[in-house]
């Protein structure tokens, strides 16, 4: 074989395989295949392969969620909050980092609301309902069960709701009543005591839709 | 090991040293981040550690039994240790010291000495002490200084760590830990001489220290085997803290790929050891990482340490086992091993606390087993006093109010603790749960929780009212709960406070009681707790809904709210009473009034956490478990057989079904009820639920139209006719069927039910 024909040859390689490359390439889904939609701290929607995003918009239920980050900010996925809230509750029996105090879900609610999130100022707690709607069993093996394209620093653990007076579990039965929590890694309800310590995901109603 | 002519050239420079330090106060050893470390016969041993702050050039340890440093011996470093390549630490092993003596000391180099530090060796005798255990410090420095911070206040003879000391196991944050462990030092002036006491730390291996597995030697010096070098097998050893306890360390991380063999050696180690030197201790207690059963449920079982060390502890009688990793708080009963399970035991056992939250952010605690007593999430450690009695374990929450135990106060008493730590308190323990031996030499829980009869109960209803604002309810104050005896606003506050008792078992006569208070703002004035005498709700209850003094029953405590945090207040024989008629249903709680002070005081509500919580002991009265001698039958008013010159009318009570009262109850009316059968002779409490305006009224009980009298009962105002109030008096009944008659020997009440009650 020549030299020549030999180029010839590679080069009809290279060109074949980068022809099955592009036939191949990853595709974004095409738009309307997720009902969440990404929102920047503006509250601008953010095409769905774009980001940074700091809140989810639920097309479905009109719930505008805030995303858990990993960045030691207010928003830090494992800081952990008591149920506390107007003036009920457990002050000051979780984790964070931005509070001269231990926290508690108020702690959050008030820098959130302050800073207005995505162009909200309205942020409150979850119902359970709310919070079950993101489970999702679409996951992988020990993930958190929530779509973690969008919700990617939420852990398996639970996730306090607005609902208290709750009633407790017998060990926890002395404590009187608690809130109930959603758990992302079994996708359940269940009550805790105001004192115990979960994670949070704040929920606001009021966001409109606007793209850049 | 030091030699002579080491030991020699170390006197010299000492002596050249001490001379410039007393010429010059400004030559300092150029030393930082000192630490003491036990890993073997703490009476004899110590590891001495510390880092150049710099460059320290000759660094060397001086140390004797008193404060005259002419005293003094030098020793320099047995060994130096380089963790990660940047952090390096010399290591002073001392031996041959006293037991049970004061040891003083300085680091010094070629530039001078440094600050003082001193430290108590082990005593060699049954004498009791104190010791500190927990873990997880790698994160939430705020909540790892307040720990550290209360240790120096506790003065413990020596601590537990149980491992993950920093995040990342990396130069700059086990640096930052070093640091703050200088918060654990307690300020002394000993002769004068400003000291720093440093408390002996006991590592363990995390899996936060699994990036490298020689950390524990190479930032603490610690030699479990005594081979002279730093492995990876220096994670795991036990020794004597003296005959009163032999400490278990083990490396819970032994678990991955590789590290078999190393399980293998230390498992065979760990019951060769228990069982040849297991015994020569009263009690032995373990400490490792990972816990078997983590009670936060986004941990998964390990079930692998459960094979390897559950059977050996409960074979061996290890007493007490403190876990870490989950960041949250538990204690459970004595249990012993099941099938991959525990199973509760009170013929001897292990119990196990712990789960490590000393400073890194608390989990959620969701994952209670059978077995467990209480849990949390919580900053915590545990502070154990060990005696040849007992072992009492605490659980010491972070807070700033812990008082400091001064030096002359652990020296004259070496279990004393500090006052005002906020104390955890378990559910059916409460603050101390205290452990003794079988015969076996098993852990058996003292606490009465083994029969189940002391329960904590969080109140259901709570408020306060005032004088002033007579027709105010203020259900949810952002104040929380007020009382007080003449505010120039209010006026006279009281609080009330009620209990849902319905997880009470019936049958029962209550032993012991107490009401725990989180006060918020003190008073140096004295306030009574007494029993409420009229119905209310937390939402509608008033000055006037209650009839102001009208509500206020017998006394059953007293106390002078001077501290603010927890308070537990202890009731009276009367407040006893006063619950076992709470339980049979006659439940308007308690009512806090100030004994004449105006000097206020507030309480946490229950609305605001923390708030107030019963606390119940009880006995099962043997009749509960005879039906037969058992009794209680509830008549309501308008069910007589025949009555004269008495009519019903709607009622506003509470608490039975019926919706009428007898009314209009004149002096010389009365009502009839027949055929009613006593099963067994014995003693009866009969109760009257009884309103009324007036005082002076008087009900007479009789059988058989007033051919008997059995007894009686004086009526005064209850505040209203329709504000209701049980009243009760014992009478002596043979068994029969008996024809009652109340008459009303001085009328002007209204009657809705009455009760016979064995």
């Amino acid at each position: 074989m020549t030299p020549f024909k030999r180029t010839g040859i590679l080069i009809g390689i290279i060109f074949a395989a980068g022809f099955y490359a592009f036939l191949n390439r990853p595709l974004p889904p095409p738009p309307g295949d997720s009902p969440l939609i990404k929102i920047d701290d503006q509250g601008q929607s953010l095409a769905i392969w774009s980001g940074p995003w700091s809140c989810v918009y639920d097309t479905r239920t009109g719930l505008l969620w805030e995303v858990k980050t990993d960045t030691e900010d207010i928003h830090h996925s494992t800081w952990t909050f008591s149920w506390f809230l107007s003036g009920r509750g457990t002050e000051n029996q979780g984790d964070c980092y931005f509070e001269a105090k231990r926290c508690d879900t108020t702690d959050l609610l008030t820098r959130v609301n302050q800073k207005k999130l995505c162009g909200s100022g309205d942020w409150r707690l979850p119902t359970s309902a709310e919070l079950l709607s993101l489970v999702s069993q679409d996951v992988l093996p020990g993930e958190a069960l929530i779509d973690k394209d969008f919700f990617p620093q939420v852990q398996r653990g639970d996730y306090w709701t607005s609902e208290a007076e709750q009633e407790l579990a017998p060990i926890y039965r002395h404590l009187g009543t608690g809130a109930l929590v959603v758990n992302f890694s079994d996708g359940t309800a269940n009550s805790l005591p105001y004192r115990n310590a979960a994670f949070v995901m704040l929920v606001s109603d009021t966001h409109k839709i606007s793209k850049k | 090991m030091l030699k002579a002519g080491m030991f020699k050239a170390g006197i010299f420079k000492t002596g050249i040293c001490f001379a410039l330090a007393c010429l010059s106060a400004a030559l300092q050893a150029a030393t930082t981040h000192h630490r003491l470390v036990w890993d073997s016969d703490p009476a004899r041993k110590a590891i001495i550690g510390f880092s150049p702050d710099g460059e320290s050039i000759d660094p060397y340890v001086r140390y004797g039994y008193s404060t005259d440093e002419n005293l003094w011996v030098s020793q320099t470093p047995n060994y130096s240790r380089l963790f990660n390549n940047g952090l390096l630490s010399y290591f002073v092993r001392l031996t041959n010291l006293k037991e049970n003596a004061a040891v003083y000391y300085r680091v010094c180099d070629n530039s001078g000495c440094g600050e003082r530090f001193w430290f108590k060796t082990a005593p060699v005798d049954l004498r009791p002490f104190v010791a500190i255990a927990g873990g997880d410090s790698r994160t939430g420095w705020t909540n790892r200084r307040a720990g550290n911070s209360l240790i120096a206040k506790i003065r413990p003879l020596f601590i537990m760590h149980g491992g993950d000391f920093t995040n990342n196991n990396n130069i700059a944050e086990v640096t930052e830990f070093l640091e703050d462990w200088t918060l654990t030092f307690s300020e002394d002036k000993i002769k004068g001489i400003p000291y720093k006491r440093i408390y002996p730390l006991i590592p363990t291996h995390g899996n936060h220290e699994d990036s490298n597995f020689k950390t524990l030697c190479r930032v603490f010096g610690v030699d479990f085997n005594n081979d002279g070098d730093c492995t990876t097998a220096d994670t795991y050893g036990a020794f004597n803290i003296s005959p009163l306890l032999r400490v278990y360390t083990l490396n819970s991380q032994y678990t991955g790929s590789g590290w078999s063999a190393h399980a293998s050696a230390m498992n065979s180690w760990l019951e060769t050891d228990l069982y040849e030197n297991g015994g020569d201790a009263l009690w032995r207690f373990a400490q490792y990482h990972k816990p078997m059963f983590p009670h936060h449920a986004g941990k998964r079982d390990n079930l692998h340490l459960f094979s390897w060390w559950a059977k050996l502890f409960y074979d061996y009688s290890m007493n007490l086992v403190v876990e870490s990793d989950t960041h949250i708080n538990k204690v459970t009963r004595a249990v012993r091993p099941g099938d991959n399970t525990f199973e509760v035991t009170t013929s001897g056992g292990t119990v196990y606390v712990g789960e490590g939250s000393w400073g890194a952010p608390a989990r959620s605690a969701n994952n209670p087993r059978p077995w467990t007593i209480d849990l949390a999430s919580i900053q915590q450690f545990k502070v154990i006093t060990v005696s040849k009695k007992n072992v009492e374990v605490r659980t010491a929450q972070f807070d700033e109010t812990a008082s400091t135990l001064s030096l002359t106060d652990r020296n004259k008493d070496a279990t004393r603790l500090p006052d005002n730590v906020n104390w955890w308190s378990a559910n059916g323990v409460g603050e101390t749960l205290i452990l003794i031996q079988s015969s076996a030499g098993r852990t058996i829980i003292d606490n009465d929780i083994n029969n189940g009869n002391i329960i904590e109960v969080y109140a259901a209803e709570d408020t306060y009212v005032a004088s002033e604002r007579a027709n105010k309810n203020f259900n949810n104050s952002s104040e929380g709960l007020l009382a007080d005896g003449q505010g120039s606003i209010y006026g006279s506050l009281s609080t009330l406070i009620k209990w849902n008792l319905s997880s009470i078992p019936a049958c029962v006569t209550v032993t012991g009681a107490s009401v725990r208070l989180n006060i918020t703002n003190t008073s140096t004035g004295s306030y009574t707790i007494r029993n409420g005498l009229n119905h209310w709700h937390e939402q509608t209850a008033t000055w006037n809904t209650l009839g102001g003094a009208a509500h206020l029953g017998a006394p059953l405590a007293s106390f002078t709210p001077d501290t603010t945090g927890t308070r537990t207040i202890p009731f009276t024989s009367d407040g006893l009473a006063a619950i076992q008629s709470w339980l049979r249903g006659d439940n308007n709680g308690l009512v806090i009034t100030s004994d004449g002070t105006t000097d206020g005081v507030d309480f946490a509500s229950r609305e605001q956490g923390a708030g107030p919580t019963l606390i119940l002991e009880y006995r099962q009265n043997s009749s509960c478990s005879d039906p037969a001698l058992a009794y209680k039958k509830m008549i309501q008013a308008e069910d007589y057989t025949e009555q004269s010159g008495v009519q019903p009318q709607p009622t506003t009570d509470t608490g039975s079904d019926d919706e009428q009262n007898l009314g209009w109850i004149d002096t010389g009316d009365w009502m009839t009820y027949s055929r009613i059968r006593i099963p067994t002779s014995g003693i009866y409490t009969i109760e009257y639920r009884i309103a009324s305006p007036n005082n002076g009224g008087r009900l007479t009980l009789e059988l058989n139209n007033g051919e008997t009298t059995l007894g009686n009962i004086d009526i005064n105002s209850t505040g209203g006719w329709q504000s209701w109030r049980t009243l009760s008096h014992p009478i002596e009944l043979p068994a029969g069927t008996y024809n009652f008659r109340l008459h009303a020997t001085t009328g002007g009440w209204n009657l809705n039910w009455w009760r016979i009650v064995r």
